[in-house]
């Protein structure tokens, strides 16, 4: 199991040096230049020359690649052209934010999605799953942002509840993860109440019915277990994805986490922010991929690492 | 010896494409406290439904129409499930044909030996987890100590039916239902598993209900048998009688078709022809395409289920012209 974690690990690295490979690739082989970007579209051409060459845009794109990578091993992930900040700075700003509303919008994700999941599996073409389902349909059609504003609007603004928008403690944080929530939901409930009827049509839940075991132990304790199992490499990729950022949720709620900076950070060809939050994004990818893994052998235990 | 479980007229239904259909019709039968009942018949019959309705574990499209089933006197059919529950995996207690997925592949095997004594028994943990090794050697698991802490994918299909045997007599049942608890498994495995259940019945003194396509099975296990076609009771008697005396065209077809090569295990199937369909069930005697026997009556008619001898019946005309008492 520690070899195995060991070896993931090794493999992760390389994932990583790769996706640095091409994120740098691609963010400098765009037609437009940065130093261009700094300066405006009006600037003189010997003024877009002197930026170039104090952002270093003169060498050629390996021995820029390399020095980048150079600062990397020594956690330097570069200045923003733009902000005039280090990029670690700017990231380690969000993150705590980023990680409160990651989390949080995955739970209030699992909390919505799996009931969801259970029920209408358990009532498979009954009312109660045809209600169930179509409220779920309702979630996963509905634009994000409308969700959001809808919420801002009754929640925070008619109810005064919660605040309407902006960051700082967990109260900010509610309503964003909810219309996450809302939204992501369906999604999840959809893949449990599939895997869910599996199992409840299984040999082995028939045999804990023969020993006698009421409703909730035949759901709870045995088929629940096995029926999240395919549910879990969604929430491994759905809870990485979140790290990277939720781009229009922030947006709507005037959230200041990852995916704002990734937004201004593309839209101002700030290659340093760029590569900073993708690297980021990929990293959480990848520790979710081998937490899920881990997480596999310990609900499944025919899964041998090896 | 007094009666365990008394089945009678049980028409259990599923709602299928084409409606309601019953699966087995006015079936009736009985077993006697410390008896080993044989239940054979070809695949799609009815014994599964049969076991199943007993234990009122239909999946969600059957029901139990009509007739009752009374176990040690009291009428199970109608029980609500709170009630239900506490005859399953207590007073009655069932293994499967698939050994190979009846456990729960994420709950350890003293875990899963130990649960009906929790429900049950109001067993603790460690309690259960005790009583679960005990029982692995009662079913001749050896290691039992360290197999009681494994998981079922490391065992074979033979020692997964040891452990679901092992499940079946934890609370001690008065009646266990083996549902073609052997069909899955080698002829040399099949021999143990079947040994051992013949052992335990001696050892715990319960009665058992054998569902099985085997011929021979039956010569070897039980003492009364029922045989089922199309749904219905065809025939039922002493397994003496019976093997002596076979009186309904199906079973004689069922008995020449037991393998004579030893060792060979082969399905029931020489009888040419295929059980029918419950959508195209015929309104005669059910067997009739198939029967060498069969006459314009058998067409048009059904028979009841008509004596032979004692307590040996048949459900065919046969008997009827033989001029034994109608
Ligand atoms: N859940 C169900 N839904 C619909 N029809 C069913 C269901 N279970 C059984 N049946 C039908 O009932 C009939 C009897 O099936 P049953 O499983 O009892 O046969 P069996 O005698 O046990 O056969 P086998 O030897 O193959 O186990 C079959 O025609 C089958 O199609
Ligand atoms: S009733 Fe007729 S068709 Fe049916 S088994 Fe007897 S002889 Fe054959
Ligand atoms: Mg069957």
């Amino acid at each position: 199991m520690i070899a195995y974690i060991i070896r993931r690990i090794g493999g992760s690295i390389i994932v990583l040096i790769g996706i640095s490979i091409i994120t740098f690739a691609l963010a400098y082989l765009v037609p437009a230049n940065p130093a261009r970007a700094i300066v405006g579209p009006h600037a003189s051409e010997a003024l877009v020359l002197k930026v170039e060459q104090q952002l270093g845009l003169n060498e050629p794109l390996p021995v820029r690649y390399i020095h980048y990578m150079e600062n990397l091993v020594h956690g330097n992930l570069g200045t923003s052209y733009v902000l005039d900040q280090p990029v670690t700075t700017l990231i380690g700003q969000r993150v705590g934010a980023t990680a409160q509303l990651a989390v949080t919008a995955w739970i209030a994700e699992l909390l919505i999605g799996i009931p969801i999941g259970i029920i209408s599996a358990l009532y498979d073409r009954k009312a109660l799953d045809h209600v169930v389902s179509i409220l779920a349909l309702v979630g996963i059609s509905l634009p994000v942002f409308f969700v959001g504003l809808e919420l801002m609007y009754w929640v925070g603004f008619k109810l005064d509840w919660l605040p309407v928008g902006g960051t700082g403690g967990f109260n900010f944080v509610i309503l964003p993860a909810l219309t996450y929530g809302i939204t992501g939901a369906a999604y999840y409930a959809r893949l449990l109440k599939s895997s869910m009827i599996d199992v409840m049509n299984s040999d082995y839940i028939r045999t804990a019915r023969a020993k006698g075991a009421s409703p909730n132990r035949v759901i709870f304790r045995h088929a629940l277990r096995n029926a999240i199992i395919p549910v879990l490499t969604y929430g491994g990729i759905d809870i990485a994805s979140l790290f990277g950022g939720v781009v229009v949720i922030e947006d709507v709620f005037g959230y200041s986490g990852i995916g704002q900076l990734t937004v201004q950070a593309i839209n101002n060809l700030d290659v340093p922010v760029i590569m900073g939050t993708v690297l980021f994004a990929a990293l959480f990818v990848v520790l979710f991929n081998l937490l899920v893994d881990v997480l596999y052998g310990i609900i499944d235990p025919r899964i041998t690492y090896s | 010896m007094s009666t365990l479980l008394e089945v009678s007229g049980v028409t259990t239904s599923f709602k299928t494409a084409n409606g309601f259909l019953p699966a087995i019709e006015d079936v009736s039968f009985t077993i006697k406290k410390g008896e080993t009942l044989g239940i054979v018949g070809e695949s799609g019959c009815g014994k599964s439904v049969t076991s199943l309705s007993i234990m009122q574990l239909l999946t969600a499209n059957g029901k139990i129409e009509r007739g009752s089933i009374r176990f040690n006197g009291r009428e199970l059919v109608g029980l609500k499930d709170n009630e239900m529950r506490k005859v399953r995996g207590n007073d009655i207690a069932m293994i499967f044909q698939e050994p190979m997925t009846s456990l729960n592949p994420v709950h350890k095997i003293g875990r899963q030996i130990g649960e009906s004594l929790r429900i049950h028994k109001g067993y603790g943990k460690a309690q259960a987890r005790a009583k679960a090794i005990e029982l692995l050697k009662l079913v001749g698991i050896p290691r039992a100590e360290e197999i009681v802490d494994e998981y079922p994918h490391r065992l074979s299909g033979g020692m997964r039916q040891r452990v679901m045997i092992a499940i079946a007599m934890a609370c001690n049942p008065q009646l266990l239902i083996a549902d073609e608890p052997t069909t899955a498994l080698d002829v040399t495995i099949q021999a143990q598993i079947l040994d051992l259940m013949r052992k335990l019945k001696a050892e715990l003194d319960m009665s058992i209900m054998l569902i099985t396509h085997d011929l021979g099975v039956v010569a070897e296990m039980c003492d009364r048998v029922v045989v089922m076609y199309a749904g219905k009771v065809v025939e039922q008697g002493n397994v003496k009688d019976i093997f002596r005396n076979p009186s309904h065209p199906y079973t004689v077809g069922l008995l020449s078709s037991i393998p004579r090569l030893e060792g060979r295990q082969e399905r029931l199937s020489s009888i040419p022809g295929n059980v029918p369909s419950l959508e195209l069930m015929p309104a005669g005697c059910r067997f009739a395409s198939r029967c060498p026997h069969a006459t314009q009556r058998c067409v048009t008619e059904e028979p009841s289920l008509l004596p032979v001898s004692g307590e040996h019946d048949a459900r065919c005309w046969l008997m009827d012209e033989k001029g034994v008492a109608v």
